[in-house]
């Protein structure tokens, strides 16, 4: 009886595992990541105590060794209205990148995205959760960006938004996000969410991609970006960032654009060019002392190498300060400095 | 009670072995290069407008479709995910979105399923994937050029095979269902009850 019994209750068991697999196998959990690594030389030699060099945008910063980017892990499902993502990085790229103040450790991991999605109707979403931000042109993710250094409107804006954003879809040319915030990449927020986001989204012909984003809160601040893309022919693309931020309480800001060109000679070769010029606005300092703002010019090549999963990204830049912000091997100040850099990004 | 359960355990083993790939679809071309499948099914005793009519009623309630009452022909807007075979999972690799487009005379019908557009899909800042539609090309030209179709191309076919055998078996079911209440109508009044 009591091997019947348990016989029975294995078969219902196994039953439902099978029945409940079948199911989920129509809206698996999908895993997916990536990893980088890389090595940098900037061709001044000069080398800080950390490790870095001269050209300070985020990541891919030690100088003359070959370095590990970071290994980031995606979890997301969609079932019915219902769907999630959380994706959490570990590594210097991810140190980098996001987290909340006073963490600690390249190697801790780091929440890139967590969040819940709900369609209210087939037009609208409801969204809340930490996620990587609307604003801007590059993102954290090796696998999403073309160059593998980044720009500078990229380093000084949002990595990531924490809060809760309404889409809509007016059709398959034009949808806009309106959102709650939490202050730039913030887990928490001490003054409460109060930032307010917008992005409005517009297919003017197809192939051509334009984002209007705003984001404004204290403390902190208000950007404006626009960022846009053109599918010009089949291997020839052109994209351009623009943006322009005040920091809250007159305390400066920035603007900058950067254009960016992109060619595929093969389908496994592609070049890249990324020219970009950013600004710093003046401001008085805490002390009342006036800084003045500067410019900077950056111009950057790179080669996207794809065998399958695998993108080797060889690549030179030059930066070309209105001042002099750099230092050379003499530890003395200069107006330029460059580096060439190849990196290996594998997504799966 | 314990032949049942066995019976019942050896059913839930043999669920998973639910099928086995299918072969290969011959692929054919068109004088313009462009990809077809197409078929003409021969229907016995059936007019044009009987068998548009009945393909109208039987697509309409699930998908879009374009109707054209004058020549008599419907076209239904299809797509479909192809995956990738990540190292943990399944993911989206690209969508596949064609017409398929059945064209209707007396005795017989004619599909085509036909402009293939291959819309690749890549992980945005949200960790998502979607489809990248500045970078939709024609299949041909991957079928054509590249050796990663070879990756996809079961799929592709498999899904292919289903949507003809749904098209075939849906009028035929529909047929048999007319055919049905057309004899049930018929009643012999018998003049010696």
């Amino acid at each position: 009886m009591k091997i019947k019994t348990i016989l029975f209750t294995l078969s219902m068991i196994f039953l439902t595992t099978v029945l409940y697999a079948q199911e989920a196998e129509k809206n698996p959990l999908q895993i997916s990541g990536s990893v980088d690594t890389y090595y940098k030389y900037d061709f001044s030699g000069f080398e800080s105590e950390n490790g870095t060099s001269n050209i300070s945008t985020s990541f891919a910063d030690q100088q003359n060794s070959l370095s590990i980017g970071m290994i980031d892990i995606v979890l997301s499902q969609e079932l019915g209205k219902a769907s999630f993502v959380g994706e959490v990085a570990f590594g210097p790229r991810n140190a980098g990148s996001a987290g909340p103040a006073g963490n600690s450790g390249v190697m801790e991991p780091h929440i890139q995205n967590l969040y819940v999605s709900y369609m209210l109707t087939p037009e609208l979403a409801i969204t809340a959760g930490y996620m990587g931000t609307f604003v801007g042109y590059e993102v954290i993710s090796p696998t999403g960006n073309f160059n593998y250094s980044t720009s500078y409107l990229f380093t000084n804006g949002p990595f990531q938004n924490a809060g809760v954003k309404l889409d809509y879809t007016f059709s398959d040319r034009v949808s806009l996000m309106v959102g709650l915030f939490n202050d730039w990449n913030q887990y928490n927020d001490s003054n409460g969410m109060s930032d307010f986001g917008a992005q409005l989204y517009v297919v003017p012909v197809s192939g051509w991609d334009v984002y209007i984003n705003m984001i404004t809160g204290y403390p902190s601040g208000t950007e404006l970006d626009l960022t846009t893309g053109y599918q010009i022919t089949d291997d020839f693309y052109l994209g351009l960032n623009a943006a322009d931020y005040t920091a809250s309480d007159d305390a400066g800001g920035f603007s900058g654009a950067a254009l960016y060109a992109q060619y595929a000679f093969t389908d496994n070769f592609s070049l890249g060019f990324r020219g970009e010029s950013f600004s710093t606005k003046d401001y008085d300092d805490e002390t009342g002392v006036s800084v003045e703002g500067s410019t900077v010019n950056a111009f950057t090549i790179s080669g996207n190498l794809t065998a399958g999963p695998l993108t080797f990204i060889p690549e030179v830049r030059f930066d070309n300060g209105e001042n002099e912000v750099f230092l050379n091997n003499d530890l003395m100040p200069t107006k330029t400095a460059s580096q060439l850099l190849f990196a290996l990004v594998y997504a799966f | 009670m314990f032949k049942f359960s066995i019976s019942l355990l050896v059913f839930c083993l043999l669920i998973p072995f639910k099928g086995y790939p299918q072969s290969s679809l011959d692929y054919t071309f068109t004088s313009d290069g462009k990809l077809l499948f197409s078929e003409v099914i021969e229907v016995e005793d059936s007019k044009q407008n009987d068998l548009y009519s009945l393909a109208v009623e039987s697509f309409s309630a699930d998908e879009k479709i374009k109707k054209d009452s004058k020549d008599k022909t419907i076209s239904i807007a299809k797509s479909f995910t192809l995956h990738d075979k990540g190292i943990l999972s399944r993911i989206p690799y690209a969508e596949i979105k064609c017409q398929l487009f059945v064209e209707f005379k007396d005795q017989r019908y004619r599909y085509q399923l036909k402009d293939f557009d291959f819309i690749p899909y890549a992980r945005n800042r949200y960790g998502k994937y979607e489809t990248v539609e500045r970078k939709r090309k024609s299949l041909e030209s991957l079928i054509q050029s590249s050796n990663d179709w070879e990756d996809q191309r079961q799929e592709f076919d498999n899904w292919i095979s289903s949507e003809i055998e749904n098209l075939v078996l849906t009028m035929e079911g529909r047929l048999a269902e007319e055919s049905e209440k057309t004899v049930s109508e018929v009643i012999e009044i018998k003049e010696e009850w």
